[in-house]
């Protein structure tokens, strides 16, 4: 039963987003887009901020996808869901500008890891402290936040947004097998980081 | 993690996990840390993001004023100020179509931006072979030869109520349209009427005091 008013609650929701972007798509309308903007700026925002590491950068990034989005919404064709349309300009942009904040930070990435410095590591108060979901959450957010922008970026790119490799790939100009080792990297830095680099390894439920 | 190993690889990995609990729970708490990525809650978005937004949401429709500033010659614009005040004493002749009998809709004033009547004039000519079919038969010639420069203040559309809608979010699409009031216009909509006769007039924006000396379009909201 409750799957069922899931499943029309959902339906509803899209059947109101597709209302909105097919006004805005007809006629530009700005009441509509603005529904638009509320329902997803949530989303566009968080995926600025996540890449770019700067709410201020963040905020730019995901008002330039808005208005990418508004001024391109004909060539939005309907083929996935809205957001994912959005998300993918947001995505675009964030990167775009990370590029230009500096050229090669993309491409050019420290490869030890040994060169972590000790304060990143050392992010966990305590073992009692991560058990609690929401703080460990939390840990997660900012240990993510603290690795260096090649490691986050594919990290966002891959475990927050779920792109493929390949789209990884194709989106910051960098081989696929970059892709997979910055990936792995920064999955173990992360890992380093919340463990406060303990030679044996925690356990904790999740 | 990702799925992306072989068959084969992965039936290793796998047995390596089962002998190795260091491995083991170094997986289990990459998994956990990419699982608690995926969830992670949306950041707060800040006020200002609404407000940045739509400010540059407004500035997004510079590039067509600045495309149409190029057309804007002093000929150009002689044509255009003599156009609207032909457009003033003539108001609402060349649309003026309406059928006898035909529903009346209150007049509701149409405010776009200082300097984009041009392009509204483009615009509501193509809404009014769109609409209305009986003002072309009416008014012939002198609708067809209609220019961006040379036309009425004031309009009159015959439609199908059924459009009304469409005509609305039409009519807001026109120009940079920032007043249109919807409510008002269909004030007169009744069901059952086969065509209605809409009035309204085009009021150009006015500029505030030393506004946009570089012809820029009002911003904000």
């Amino acid at each position: 039963m409750e799957e069922k008013k899931q499943d029309i609650l959902e339906e509803a929701s899209a059947n109101y987003e597709k209302g909105l972007v097919s006004k805005v798509k007809r006629s530009k309308d700005r009441e509509a887009f603005h529904a638009l903007v509320k329902l997803h700026s949530g989303l566009a925002y968080s995926a600025a901020f996540r890449i770019l590491g700067s709410r201020e950068d963040a905020l730019e990034a995901a008002q330039d996808a808005f208005v990418k989005a508004f001024n391109k919404i004909r060539q939005y064709r309907g083929e996935v869901p809205f957001k994912y349309w959005l998300r993918k300009i947001t995505v675009n942009t964030s990167l775009n500008r990370l590029r230009s904040r500096k050229s090669d930070c993309l491409s050019n990435a420290g490869e030890i890891l040994d060169d972590v410095s000790q304060d990143k590591r050392k992010l966990t108060a305590g073992p009692d402290e991560i058990l609690e979901a929401a703080e460990r959450d939390r840990q997660v957010r900012n240990a993510l936040m603290r690795l260096d922008d090649p490691f986050r970026v594919i990290m966002v790119l891959r475990d927050i947004e779920g792109y493929k490799y390949e789209e990884i790939a194709s989106m910051t100009g960098i081989s696929i097998g970059t892709v997979k080792s910055r990936l792995s990297r920064g999955r173990q830095e992360l890992r380093q980081m919340l463990t406060g680099n303990a030679p044996g390894v925690k356990e904790y439920e999740l | 993690m990702d799925k992306e190993l072989s068959r084969g690889a992965a039936e290793s990995v796998r047995l390596h996990l089962l002998k190795c609990a260091n491995c083991s729970a170094a997986l289990k708490q990459m998994e956990g840390n990419s699982a608690a990525l995926a969830n992670l809650a949306d950041e707060e978005v800040p006020e200002e993001f609404y407000r940045g937004l739509d400010e540059k949401l407004d500035g997004a429709s510079l590039p067509v004023v600045k495309w149409l500033g190029q057309f804007l010659t002093f000929r150009n614009g002689a044509a255009l100020v003599s156009g609207v005040l032909i457009g003033l004493v003539a108001g609402g002749v060349i649309f003026r179509a309406g059928t006898p009998g035909t529903e009346k809709f209150s007049v509701t004033k149409v405010v776009i931006h200082a300097g984009e009547m041009a392009k509204a004039g483009l615009k509501i000519e193509q809404m009014r072979r769109k609409y209305d079919a009986a003002a072309v038969a009416e008014t012939g010639g002198s609708a067809q030869s209609n220019s961006p420069g040379i036309m009425p203040k004031r309009y009159v559309v015959v439609l199908n109520p059924n459009r009304m809608d469409m005509f609305m979010d039409d009519l807001k699409s026109v120009g940079a349209v920032r007043n249109v009031s919807p409510y008002g216009m269909k004030a007169g909509y009744s069901s059952g009427v086969n065509s209605a006769r809409i009035e309204f007039e085009l009021e150009e924006e006015t500029q505030p005091a030393g506004n946009h000396a570089d012809g820029a379009v009002p911003g904000g909201k």
